[in-house]
């Protein structure tokens, strides 16, 4: 007997009358809540004491797990902009930010027919396992699933999983999923719990060098993985609240593939995803076709064409010449040409660059110093010229405004000359002094370096810019063989992130790998520890406060700006979605 | 390979001072020159007498276009363009003449010694310079920058390692008539050691080829900088350099036209001043 | 004939043997790491080291060498990092595309710049010669992306008259191919018209002030047969060796048009391997850029040997 999959479908609020929310609002508040665990509680009191913006609301319930309805339905009573989107999942959730480009749930697209994709070229070869870069993982999702889907509103989708709680002593130490029924691979077999748990397996095994290593480090051992019926449990190394945004579609590593899956991706391309790889070919493109049999929302078209581009201008000179219908991931300075003759589609992310000083060496032995070199830069400029304003403020921690742990109440740093002159004064640098500038050559990072350049000179600061390429730049990327990590001050990139756990480990942890500042502080690793495991957003806000303002005084790294990408299309071309890692659902893609 | 080299240089010595007065009084020596000039004293000057700090960011004014405020306009951080393409002379200036003294001056001692000799240096050399030679000068370049790290030393030297077969092999072929001729024989019949004939007897003879040569190549050279600078193998940010320009507005040519015409303006002119010199020069030596 | 064809495949052979010591001893003291700069900053230490063990960077320079030398003998160029298949197809490939576009660039350039060069050279000093003069001197001079960015700002953008990228769709017919072409070609075209013209000139002029020419019109012989028989076949013996190395800039040096053009080259298939610290790719790449320009030199020897027997004896001597 053939499973038709059925697409769980959220019941949004039809109607849109205050009063009626108003009304409602309590009685049915009051019966969810009797079936609410302590932390969903909590979080519903944060929302409803408005510490948390609807947009963060939804997004930590959805991290819980909390039922889809009853946070749409308080969202929705939240405030009244809220907008119906859909993943490729299918399911629907109420939520603000999306990047589902204009009229993608009206009128049902007329199927069939071809779309094409430019983006970045995949740097390596395509397996699951490595992947490491965006052109990567744009493949990597079309034929793929993953347990959850991490929106770009950093709003927590189901996929595989049909849903997610924390179990056991539900401080976040044990999470179980359940899994989706009636998923097929593409092959034709059915996907099991077990597939999940050897997926899994397989990521956190050192033995793999799995890229989702430095995902899984120190929170997910192999072994820990178990198939209990319908559900998997994953049972973690330190209690994690964040652990479901760790298995979306941010940590790119994680499609679900077959449980005898062998590093053989691009000969057997075998994932649950809509669409089925047909062409792969290296640094050129790949060639799509529809998954007739996809549990999710079927492709509007019945063939996908990427090509891929070796750099940004090439792409959006693709768009205009018409050979690609959207111009995947292009930056805002990027795109510009592309302004009034296509659609934009605005990503918001995380991704942002450091600029590191090395606390160890001088001149920045001294936290003066490094607080006068981050109070030169007039930061809502820097925005305006980099990023023609489409970009958050940075406050020199990886607490970007859009995470829902950010405590917004620490102040931000602003511009001050006079201030950032006393202190280069205190520090016993009245006169300045000449410093090289390690920076990568990625995107916007030169001008930026530039930037910099030009806002610390008022201090006597000479600054003489190194842009290196990333082969260079990375070395080795180890202590002692690596411009990144050894410049005394440098400029590197990061990428996005649906939660902040990576930034704060790896750039600033004592034996964080990527230390660039070298910054050693025993009281900031505990905080980050305690971050970790905070389960309920108000003991992370406590805790990101504290982190907040410790990075604020010590400075290691200015993080001046975190920003937004956007993709561009035909006009006609709408109906595309994209997270903020950059994956591209084309699923709802139409023309016309 | 003496094929590749075009004009057998078959000038008669002691008449170097002639031509040179010939080339002087040919009008495109003059334009040339003239342009030449220009940018020369732009390179050493400019600073002064541009209207604006050519490294001065105003993220509030970019993109602005040309204008009696901003001549050329300003570039995408709000920097002059018109104070950016004066000064931008004075990087490609620097660099382009400083590697093609040092390429000359290699490749003229490996294109005597390599035509001079007979034995086993001379073969071994030979090789060396063929298997360079088969390379793309560009592409020579582009891994040796790789290899250093780009700053503009590392520019100098690279352009000077690709230049120096090159300049080798048009010394190695004038060399080689030389070498027959009466005097250079006379020369070994009269015992003289090897490296005297080389310096005092066939050098000045072959410094006419050497010198079209180095205007030729000085033409090259600047176009191999800004060719650098484009594929971002060459001249660092913040520099004005003109190949930079182009390289970083690139992406807005059509939006912007002013940050990367201007300088694409000043490097073709530069480029066709240097070769108008060096054909008149070619002109007045044959 | 033949033992000069001999000489010159030995000297080649030994050339090709430095060569791929010159281009292995230097690409390998690059700075960076293969494995770090394919997967970036962001990937897990354990497997960046995973994958440099597993494309053979972990191993010593010599045997490193020898495996690469060694397997280029049998025909197997060795095994791309970055794109983790063999080296032979993707070069191949490029190569290919490089061709393509170098055919049409040649087929444009060589009939009008020769046309050029030896009417500027018949007419020496005179309006025809200093407009051509002028007109190839400022196109060598304006770098290729510079031309190119004005031809797509021009012709693609603004007029829409071509395609703006040089590579047609896949299953596309030589025509749309040709079509695709056309701006990339023109910008080579704009580059090598004044190299091979001035060449063609020069060839021309020479072969006009040369005591055969001047005793060929001196004996009576009409204008046309003069110029058939002496000054364009003697002419032309430069051109034909300036062609012949223009054969190795068109289909490597191509790199900047490539790039410009989002073509899938030789040429800027190197330039694309060089950040990302692909070693075995770029050393196989380089040196196939080596054996074309050497085959190309040879070929052109080989004509000018042909057409010119003082060469020939020349060289050998």
């Amino acid at each position: 007997m053939r499973i038709r999959s059925r697409v769980r479908t959220a019941p949004v609020d039809p109607n849109p009358s205050g009063g009626h929310c108003a009304m409602d609002r309590y009685r049915r508040l009051d019966l969810a809540r009797r079936s609410m665990s302590e932390i969903e509680n909590d979080t519903v009191d944060e929302y409803l004491r408005g510490n948390l913006s609807r947009r963060q609301f939804v997004a930590r319930a959805s991290v819980l797990g909390m039922s889809g309805g009853l946070v749409a339905f308080l969202a929705a009573c939240g405030d009244d902009d809220s907008t119906t989107t859909t993943t490729k999942a299918g399911a629907t959730t109420a939520a603000g930010a999306t990047t589902t480009a204009a009229g993608a749930t009206t009128a049902a697209p007329k199927p069939g027919g071809t779309v094409k994709i430019g983006c970045t070229a995949p740097s390596a070869s395509i397996d699951p396992v490595k992947v490491g870069d965006l052109g990567g993982l744009i493949v990597l999702y079309q034929v793929g699933d993953y347990l959850t889907f991490s929106g770009s509103d950093l709003v927590l989708r189901p996929g595989i999983a049909e849903k997610w709680e924390p179990t056991g002593a539900k401080d976040g130490k044990e999470w179980t999923f359940t899994i989706r029924q009636g998923v097929k691979f593409h092959d034709g077999t059915a996907l099991t719990p077990d597939d999940v748990v050897a997926t899994f397996d397989r990521l956190a095994d050192p033995a793999n060098k799995s890229n989702a290593l430095s995902v899984f480090k120190g929170v997910l051992t192999k072994g820990n993985v178990k198939a209990n019926g319908q559900n998997v449990v994953f049972t973690l190394d330190a209690p994690n609240g964040n652990f479901p945004y760790l298995v979306s579609t941010d940590n790119y590593n994680a499609i679900i593939v077959k449980k005898d899956y062998a590093s053989d991706f691009e000969t057997k391309p075998i994932g649950t995803g809509p669409w089925k790889l047909e062409k792969y070919t290296p640094k050129q493109g790949a060639s799509f076709v529809r998954n007739p049999d996809y549990w999710g929302t079927k492709p509007t078209f019945d063939r996908a064409e990427f090509t891929f581009y070796a750099d940004e201008a090439a792409l959006v000179l693709g768009l205009q010449s018409g050979a690609v219908d959207i111009a995947h991931a292009v930056s805002i300075a990027g795109g510009k040409p592309l302004a009034g003759g296509y659609s934009p589609n605005l990503i918001p992310s995380t991704a942002h660059r450091q600029l590191h000083m090395r606390v160890d060496q001088d001149p920045f032995k001294d936290k003066r110093t490094r607080q006068a070199v981050a109070l030169t830069l007039n930061r809502p400029e820097i925005i305006k010229g980099l990023f023609d304003g489409k970009a958050d403020l940075g406050n020199d921690s990886p607490f970007a405004p859009a995470y829902p742990s950010t405590d917004k109440s620490v102040a931000q740093r602003a511009q001050d000359l006079a201030k950032a002159k006393s202190l280069l004064a205190a520090a016993g640098q009245d006169k300045g002094f000449d410093i090289q500038l390690n920076a990568i050559k990625a995107q916007e990072v030169p001008d930026y370096a530039t930037l910099v350049q030009n806002a610390v000179k008022p201090l006597g600061i000479n600054v003489k810019t190194v842009v290196q390429d990333a082969g260079e730049f990375y070395g080795d990327a180890v202590f002692g063989k690596s411009p990144w990590l050894d410049a005394t001050m440098g400029i590197v990139d990061y990428g996005h992130r649906g939660v902040p756990n990576v930034f704060l480990g790896a750039p600033l942890l004592s034996d964080g790998t990527w230390n660039s500042a070298h910054f050693k502080n025993s009281t900031y690793d505990g905080l980050v520890k305690d971050y970790f495991s905070a389960l309920d957003v108000a003991s992370q806000k406590t805790v990101s406060k504290k982190i907040q303002e410790l990075l604020l005084d010590e400075t290691p790294i200015v993080f001046a700006y975190f920003f937004n990408y956007t993709s561009w299309s035909k006009k006609d071309v709408t109906g595309y979605g994209i997270t903020g890692m950059g994956q591209l659902d084309l699923t709802k893609a139409k023309k016309g | 390979m003496t094929t590749a080299v075009p004009y057998p240089p078959d000038a008669p010595p002691r008449r170097r001072l002639l031509t040179l007065r010939t080339a002087l009084r040919s009008p495109v020596f003059l334009v040339g020159a003239a342009v030449l000039g220009f940018w020369v004293l732009c390179a050493l000057v400019g600073e002064r007498f541009a209207p604006y700090d050519w490294s001065a960011t105003d993220p509030l004014q970019k993109n602005l276009s040309p204008s009696w405020d901003h001549l050329f306009g300003t570039d995408r951080l709000g920097r002059d363009v018109f104070s950016r393409v004066i000064v931008g002379a004075r990087d490609v200036l620097t660099i382009a003449p400083a590697a093609t003294l040092l390429g000359t001056v290699a490749g003229t001692a490996i294109g005597l010694l390599t035509g001079y000799l007979r034995g086993w240096v001379g073969q071994v050399l030979d090789r060396l310079n063929d298997s360079f030679l088969a390379l793309p000068f560009l592409l020579v370049a582009l891994a040796f920058v790789a290899a250093r790290g780009p700053s503009s030393t590392t520019v100098v030297l690279a352009i000077a390692v690709g230049f120096t077969p090159i300049i080798a092999r048009t010394v190695r072929a004038a060399v080689l008539v030389e070498r027959e001729k009466d005097y250079v024989v006379a020369a070994r019949l009269r015992g003289e050691r090897a490296p005297y004939v080389l310096v005092a007897e066939i050098l000045p003879n072959v410094l006419g080829p050497i010198l079209v040569e180095f205007t030729v190549r000085l033409g090259y050279a600047i176009f191999a900088v800004s060719t650098l600078s484009f594929l971002g193998a060459g001249v660092q940010p913040p520099s004005p350099d003109w190949g930079l320009a182009v390289a970083e507005n690139r992406g807005f040519f059509q939006l912007y036209w002013w940050p990367v015409l201007f300088p694409c303006l000043a490097i073709a002119s530069l480029v066709v001043a240097i070769n108008l010199v060096a054909d008149a020069l070619r002109e007045a030596t044959a | 004939m033949g033992r000069f064809l001999l000489r010159r495949l030995l000297s080649a052979a030994a050339t090709l043997l430095v060569l791929s010591v010159v281009v292995f001893a230097f690409l390998n003291v690059l700075p960076g790491n293969p494995g770090r700069a394919i997967m970036g900053n962001l990937a897990d230490e354990a497997a960046v080291q995973a994958l440099n063990d597993e494309l053979g960077y972990s191993d010593p320079l010599p045997t490193r060498y020898f495996r690469w030398v060694g397997g280029v003998l049998q025909g197997d160029f060795g095994q791309s990092y970055a794109f983790q298949r063999d080296n032979g197809p993707l070069i191949w490939d490029a190569l290919f595309e490089s061709s393509k576009l170098a055919l049409m660039a040649f087929s444009l350039v060589v009939p009008l710049s020769l046309a050029g060069g030896v009417l500027a050279g018949l007419r020496k000093g005179r309006l025809a010669d200093r407009t051509i003069s002028t007109v190839g001197l400022s196109g060598i001079a304006i770098p290729e992306f510079v031309s190119g960015l004005f031809l797509v700002f021009l012709f693609a953008i603004t007029w829409e008259w071509f395609p703006g990228q040089a590579r047609a769709e896949e299953g596309a017919n030589v025509l749309e191919q040709a079509y695709h072409l056309v701006l990339p070609s023109l910008t080579l075209v704009i580059v090598l018209f004044g190299y091979i013209a001035r060449m063609a000139r020069a060839g021309t002029i020479d072969a006009i002030e040369s005591d055969y020419t001047r005793t060929a019109t001196l004996k009576g012989l009409p204008r046309s047969t003069v110029l058939r028989r002496h000054v364009l076949r003697n002419g032309l013996v430069p051109t034909v060796a300036v062609v012949s190395t223009q054969v190795g800039y068109l289909i490597a040096g191509l790199a900047v048009v490539e790039t410009t053009f989002v073509y899938p080259g030789l040429g800027s298939l190197i330039i694309q391997a060089i950040p990302k610290r692909d070693f075995p790719l770029l050393q196989s790449a380089i040196l196939v850029v080596g054996i074309l320009y050497m085959v190309s030199t040879l070929l052109g020897d080989l004509v000018t040997a042909a057409l010119n027997p003082r060469v020939r004896l020349g060289s050998e001597g």
